[in-house]
């Protein structure tokens, strides 16, 4: 597992209240069907990503299939991030 | 079984040939609804549905719906300690999900159905009868209360609006608006199974982009939104592809937002329309295209079969809505209900205060104090209250909305105790949704409490 994606998990639970154990939570889980995440749920997911990886998500990137599951935010985490690695070199594995 | 109901549960084979989604996997009709002959609850037993949208939801409803029970949507988002209370104050026989832990639920027996899991809690006598439907009034009347529909009261409604909107099985029909609230389950869904219609269930996040995409690859031509997905639109300048028509329901639309909306060239018809969950749920509707300019600040007149009328209005005419429709709910259930919303002539009171011109124009003037909007979604502050109320430190709780919309909770603390409010507001964020959670939390000294 990343950091990555060990820090979504850590943001799913601990910012949007999903009642899964840490380990309990598949990078392949859909955030929508199997964790529950509705409209506001999203909006609050891309906000801490942005804060905690310091990547800007555009508008044309806030898609479901995006926002599908870990695996694919983390993928989007990767190409969002700044080249030189400012705000998410600490936490790429 | 009805004609109502037959009609729904028959729709499945046809219904398979003319929905989607954007998932990879259709679920087996068949195979859903013996799974749920299995669970061998007791006729009328509520099952509550923990699903996002998507057909697989859907057909969920229906396979539970034909095997005599009663279905309840609820938004997956629900915390365990909501959904526990309502297992108690709805009498809940059994709990589906993806993912769902049974555990949570003390379930008693557990069982896949499909992709979700199903936990039977309770074989308790059911409070209610086959073909019933239990539609939860977060919104309107508190978090543990909901609606008890009969399956012929949500077709009526959802074939009125139809009527109204000029919907027929030539359209095609998109779902963006979650399905376990009315408005997307009732007036989408159950609509376009009667009218025959195409249907297109996409989810969140929603992207103002992605959406107009959706509208051109599917070659949609009709859609509902809510107020603050048409202001989105309107404040990015979003073009979309040509839609036949666009309804806009939920919340106030202002005349000025009709008339930005009614400069779109891509929208040929605009419908702003008003309901509540009680009344199956639309009740009027503005054809705004064809109305005139200074109907443009209300939700139109009635369906043709709903008659209205204004209690105890006030010198303006402002008073207390009260409709008569034949879509009307049963009865409301859970919570701290005291008393059923009707008159003995068979009217609903609706809550809200309105208007009505000589033409038969309905205007919105404002709610019962407790029911707010915030970020686009119906809240009801006493919900709030309660939940902080559950803080052994927290004597009494009170929600308001300051003029930027954001939520503050007042609390006054038992014994003049200095509250934790860090903590308070782990409690709220574990049991409330996102938008229900107060912005700001103060202690307020005893000497200002008034209940």
């Amino acid at each position: 597992m990343t950091n990555i994606e060990d820090c979504l998990k850590d943001i799913l639970i601990e910012d949007l209240f999903v009642e899964f154990e840490k380990d309990g939570i598949l990078p392949t889980y859909s955030l929508r069907q199997d964790l529950g995440i509705d409209s506001l749920g999203f909006v609050e997911l891309k906000e801490q990503v942005e804060k905690r990886f310091s990547v800007v998500i555009s508008d044309d990137d806030f898609t479901p299939e995006n926002f599908s599951t870990i695996s694919s935010l983390t993928s989007l985490i990767n190409r969002c991030a700044v080249p030189t690695g400012v705000g998410s070199s600490n936490v790429v594995s | 079984m009805s004609a109502a109901a037959r009609m729904i549960i028959d729709s499945t084979d046809d219904l398979a040939r003319r929905i989607s989604d954007f998932g990879d996997a259709s679920p087996k009709y068949d195979q859903l609804f013996e799974g749920y002959a299995r669970l061998a609850l007791q006729p009328g037993s509520a099952v509550l549905i923990f699903a996002s949208n998507g057909v697989e939801f859907l057909f969920h409803w229906i396979a539970v719906l034909a095997n005599g029970y009663v279905p309840c949507a609820i938004a997956p988002s629900t915390k365990t300690s909501l959904v526990s209370a309502l297992q108690k104050s709805l009498n809940i026989a059994a709990i589906i999900g993806p993912q769902l832990d049974p555990v949570r639920y003390q379930a008693k027996h557990v069982a896949r159905i499909g992709a979700f899991n199903a936990a039977v809690c309770d074989r308790t006598p059911p409070s209610y009868e086959p073909f019933d439907v239990l539609i939860l009034t977060t919104g309107t009347s508190g978090s543990q209360t909901a609606c008890v529909h009969t399956v012929e009261s949500l077709v009526c409604n959802a074939s009125m609006t139809n009527k109204a909107l000029s919907i027929t099985s030539a359209d095609k029909q998109l779902v963006v608006l979650p399905m376990y609230h009315s408005y997307g389950l009732i007036t989408q869904s159950i609509g376009a199974i009667i009218s025959g219609c195409e249907l297109k269930i996409d989810g969140p996040p929603f992207n103002a982009n992605r959406f107009a995409d959706v509208i051109r690859k599917n070659r949609i031509s009709i859609c509902g939104i809510t107020p603050t997905i048409a202001r989105d639109l309107l404040k990015r300048g979003t073009v979309l592809p040509a839609l036949r028509s666009l309804s806009i329901g939920g919340d106030r639309v202002s005349p000025e937002e009709v008339m930005s909306l009614l400069s779109k060239s891509f929208i040929n018809e605009l419908y702003i329309t008003y309901g509540l969950t009680e009344a199956g749920p639309r009740v009027s509707v503005l054809p705004a295209h064809i109305a005139p300019v200074e109907t443009y600040d209300s939700v139109g007149m009635a369906f043709s079969a709903i008659s209205t009328r204004i209690e105890m209005p006030d010198a303006d005419g402002v008073g207390h809505l009260f409709v008569k429709t034949p879509s009307v709910c049963r009865r409301r259930v859970g919570g701290n209900i005291l008393r059923q919303p009707f008159t003995s002539d068979g009217y609903l009171e609706t809550g809200d205060l309105f208007t009505k011109d000589a033409a038969g124009y309905l205007r919105y003037v404002g709610r019962k104090a407790d029911i707010l909007i915030v970020k686009g979604e119906k809240l009801n502050t006493r919900s709030i209250d309660l939940i902080a109320q559950l803080h052994p430190d927290v004597e009494f709780a009170r929600t308001t909305a300051d003029d930027m919309n954001s939520l503050i909770t007042r609390l006054w603390a038992r014994d003049d105790k200095m509250l934790d409010l860090e903590e308070i507001k782990r409690l709220l964020r574990s049991s409330l949704r996102l938008h229900e959670v107060p912005d700001t939390i103060i202690q307020e000294r005893n000497a200002v409490f008034h209940k």
